[in-house]
């Protein structure tokens, strides 16, 4: 039975963190859709959203401002990093100019973050439950900060799902993931639809960004890029682009990841996931739920 | 001083050997800092070459190139520290092994393109980097391996012989310089112009018969070899190798010499690399904000100075080797001339087809644009192939080049079975094509353009082309006359040095075509070649298709222009909504009742 709970276990944690990976997947998907662009950025707009909530708790801030005021800050920069990082390299017929640029922009915060709260880890405290704080279901012992985060997470992506699916701006956002020049002459305002998938891309790796680091209980300037990757194996799981497939991939990868740490090596759960991603790409980059692009002459 | 003068005097030997000369003095006027810091340069300057390889030339993006660096220097130091290897085999184990894995990764790598590429290459980073963290029993983990042998420390031997640092510089100036040379003899070769090409679009090199995934192979094994070279030699300056020197900060070091020194020269990643060694270590505020400055240049250097260094400079690296002056070959021009003269004229047009398609079917996911197509083509005639817009014609074409995987029937190509080969093995055999709006390298001049159509005629080997030898040169001076001729034919030597991008649209399709030509292909296919051409670039159109012909070529020829169509096919096969309507000369095709209705869509009105 232990060996059994030990696996449940495993595979919940799992399910928790790769419930993160699921959101930040979803934030590389959104920009996707309106302009085929991932922010080679989203790591550090992850790691700096939760410094910044940190440091204004730090200040004496309740929960209840840092957040709010983290998330701000963090659209603001998604914003930012639309107008100077891509709009004016997406006429460029190449990609290498806006993924070294938004890299570029993502390693600024990186080196910012470490110029400002140095480059040691700092603890990050626990979010309305204490770390010691557990629930019992079917006899396993589940911790209440990670329960919290996988329900959370999986709240907002059934929120993400729901407007763009059933509100006029998730339609519209559809719209421009069609064609937006089309979307255009419909009158849709693209530019704006785009600027705005930035903006949502950048809260969403905020939120990712403060459900990760309870979890983590430390974080570094340097902690963004590594669950970045860890995120886009998870979108390439999937399938880039779907919503279905950022969800399967996210959770599938934090799985295998667990069950690798706590069977194998806890210094090989990484690895196994640059691993799956370069295996993936190689077999099928188009992951499990991706629709194939057909390539026009 | 104009930019040619200033040419002139680079590239003169004179020059070269003083240049050389003058950085071999270094040792003696510097202080033993700033030999290491040129040491440095050197070691940089590989790496800058080595993604400029890679990213600059063959468009593979590479955010984990620290990675190739840290195998190098790994390789080399635990041979050397474990088993005594001397430094020249070290090297060479070190660039050997990097090698391969370069081979390795370029499976998985070539598969995938942009984005996904970089973030492959981004955890290929992170994995070496973990992997030389965790299997501490050969890499020394966390705690590094140190006690490698130095010359700042005074225990390096090189055959035998005590060597300072000044030595040490000496050895590593000789292998950069060595190095560089035939970086340079690559890119001005065939080999090095299908790396751009490549980077351009898989689709229009593999339509010249370039292999897009042998491309790849090349150059990331070269590119981890190089880079393997500068860890070693970075392994043995230091003495001490941990992996924080491997992180992605480096990765994107190097990819910041790359890029600020402009992808795609020679000189600017040398620049480059020069301005990352020398500027952070005069400068003490840089050093504390260096990580800062180095994103914020990759944010900037793309919208600001996009071809780097070498673009503000103006400095571009030629593509292809001039050594008219050395190899006066006897006027190579009129004996090509001669050799093709002799196969001429109408005797070639014969009943024997050359390239036969039977009962061809493509469905695009339930939309079938081909629905059993069958004709033949015939040596020595041109083919004209119209139809209404969406009607199939392109994708006809798109088939027989192997572009598109055909869903049934064959096409079979002189004896040869040719139906669902690689585009690049067809248009080997001989089948060329072009495009509907020109596939050339804009970046590229118009000689180097139509260089690359020769592509699938040269013979050298790699090696023979980086060493340049003799047979190699003799080749390329072959193809550059043969270059000349078809631009006096087609009216571009006046834009021979010209970059194609920015030629007027009407020139870059006569390009395309004159490229398509020095192909000497066997088939022609032209895809609305005379689409958007003023009245006298059509008649050079003309011309040059008279020309092909005259060669005995077939030639296909897609076009709604009818005046120029009816001037130069003699047989023409009509297709209506994927179904072939009519086939035969013009003179049928104008009164075809079923040809009048597919155009004009009733047909009593005719």
């Amino acid at each position: 039975m232990s060996s059994l709970q030990f696996a449940l276990e495993l595979i919940f944690t799992g399910l928790c963190v790769g419930a993160v990976y699921s959101l930040i997947a979803h934030g590389f998907n959104i920009t996707f859709w309106t302009t085929k662009v991932v922010n080679f950025g989203h790591g550090p707009f992850i790691m700096f959203c939760s410094m910044l909530v940190l440091s204004f708790l730090m200040k004496g801030l309740p929960w209840i401002v840092s957040i709010p005021l983290g998330f701000s800050i963090i659209i603001l920069l998604g914003y930012i990093l639309e107008r100077f990082s891509i709009r004016p390299l997406l006429k460029y017929p190449t990609s290498m100019g806006w993924i070294v640029s938004t890299l570029g922009l993502g390693l600024f915060l990186q080196a910012l973050a470490s110029k400002i709260w140095g480059a040691q880890a700092l603890a990050f405290p626990p979010f309305i439950f204490q770390a010691t704080d557990y629930v019992s279901i079917f006899g396993i012992q589940l911790s209440a900060q990670y329960l919290l985060v996988l329900v959370m997470a999986l709240v907002i992506m059934l929120l993400m799902e729901v407007i763009i699916n059933k509100t006029i701006w998730g339609k519209a956002m559809k719209a421009v993931a069609f064609d937006p020049n089309f979307a255009r002459v419909m009158g849709i305002k693209s530019k704006m639809v785009m600027t705005l998938s930035f903006m949502i891309s950048a809260l969403l790796a905020g939120v990712a960004g403060i459900l990760i680091a309870p979890i983590y209980g430390t974080i570094t300037p340097e902690f963004g890029m590594n669950i970045m990757v860890l995120g886009f194996v998870a979108a390439v799981l999937g399938g880039i682009g779907s919503s279905k497939g950022a969800l399967f991939g996210g959770l599938m990868l934090g799985v295998i990841e667990k069950l690798v740490g706590g069977y194998i090596s806890t210094s090989a759960e990484h690895g196994v996931a640059f691993l799956i991603l370069i295996i993936i790409l190689a077999l099928k980059p188009d992951g499990f739920f991706g629709v194939k692009v057909v390539q026009k002459v | 001083m104009t930019s040619s003068t200033f040419k002139r005097i680079s590239n003169s030997g004179f020059t070269k050997l003083a240049l050389f000369l003058l950085f071999a003095l270094v040792p003696f006027f510097f202080a033993v800092n700033d030999v290491q810091l040129f040491i440095f340069w050197g070691i940089n300057i590989l790496l800058a070459q080595s993604i400029n390889l890679l990213s600059g030339f063959a468009g593979q993006i590479s955010l984990g190139h620290a990675a190739f660096y840290a195998i190098g220097a790994y390789t080399s130091a635990i041979f050397m520290t474990k088993f005594g290897l001397s430094l020249v085999v070290t090297i060479l184990l070190a660039a050997l092994l990097n090698g391969l894995v370069g081979y390795l990764l370029s499976f998985p790598a070539g598969r995938v393109k942009e984005f996904y590429l970089a973030m492959m290459t981004l955890g290929f980073g992170f994995i070496v980097q973990e992997v030389a963290k965790e299997w501490s029993s050969v890499t020394g983990g966390v705690m590094g391996l140190s006690g490698i042998p130095s010359p700042q420390l005074g225990t390096f031997t090189l055959l035998g012989i005590p060597m300072g640092l000044a030595y040490y510089y000496w050895v590593v100036l000789v292998i950069v310089v060595f190095f560089l040379w035939m970086f340079k003899n690559f890119v001005q070769s065939y080999i090095g112009r299908s790396f751009l090409a490549v980077h351009r679009s898989e689709l229009s090199a593999a339509s010249i018969g370039i292999s897009p995934q042998f491309v790849k192979q090349l150059a990331y094994t070269v590119s981890a070899l190089m880079a393997g070279v500068a860890g070693a030699l970075y392994a043995h300056l230091m003495g001490y190798i941990g992996t924080n020197s491997f992180g992605m900060m480096q990765s994107i070091e190097i990819l910041v010499m790359g890029i600020l020194g402009g992808f795609g020269t020679i000189i600017g990643p040398i620049l480059g690399a020069g301005f990352l060694t020398f500027i952070p270590n005069k400068l003490q505020f840089i050093q504390e904000y260096q990580l800062m400055i180095y994103s914020l240049l990759l944010v900037v250097s793309f919208l600001i100075i996009p071809q780097g260094f070498a673009g503000v400079l103006k400095l571009r690296t030629s593509l292809y080797k001039n050594l008219k002056s050395k190899e006066k070959s006897p006027s190579p021009a009129t004996t090509v001339v001669a050799k093709r003269e002799i196969n001429d004229l109408d005797a070639n047009r014969s009943h024997q087809p050359i390239l036969t398609t039977t009962n061809v079917i493509k469905d695009f996911s339930g939309l079938r644009a081909l629905n059993g197509i069958s004709f033949n083509l015939y040596r020595g005639e041109i083919l004209g192939l119209i139809g209404p817009n969406g009607s199939g014609k392109s994708t006809l074409v798109n088939l027989i080049s192997g572009i598109y995987p055909i869903t049934s029937g064959a096409i079979s190509f002189e004896d040869d079975d040719i139906t669902n080969k690689q585009s690049h093995l067809i248009a080997t055999k001989g089948i060329i094509r072009t495009f509907q709006d020109p596939h050339n390298v804009a970046n590229m001049t118009v000689r180097e353009n139509l260089l690359l159509g020769n592509h699938r005629l040269y013979q050298s080997g790699i090696l023979s082309c980086t060493l340049n030898l003799k047979r190699s040169i003799a080749e390329e001076q072959e193809m550059l006359a043969k270059v000349d001729q078809i631009m006096v034919l087609s009216e571009l030597a006046q834009y021979a040095d010209d970059q194609v991008g920015n030629l007027p649209y009407g020139i870059q399709r006569i390009v395309e075509v004159a490229r398509a030509i020095l192909a000497e292909p066997k088939i022609l296919l032209l895809d609305e070649p005379a689409a958007g051409l003023s009245e006298t670039e059509l008649k050079l159109l003309i011309q040059l298709i008279r020309y092909v012909k005259s060669k005995g070529i077939p030639v296909v020829l897609i076009d709604h222009h009818m005046d120029f169509v009816s001037s130069l096919v003699d047989r023409v096969v009509v297709l209506d909504s994927g179904e072939e309507i009519y086939t035969g000369d013009m003179k049928g095709m104008k009164q075809n009742k079923q040809v009048i209705e597919a155009y004009l869509g009733v047909a009593k009105h005719a």
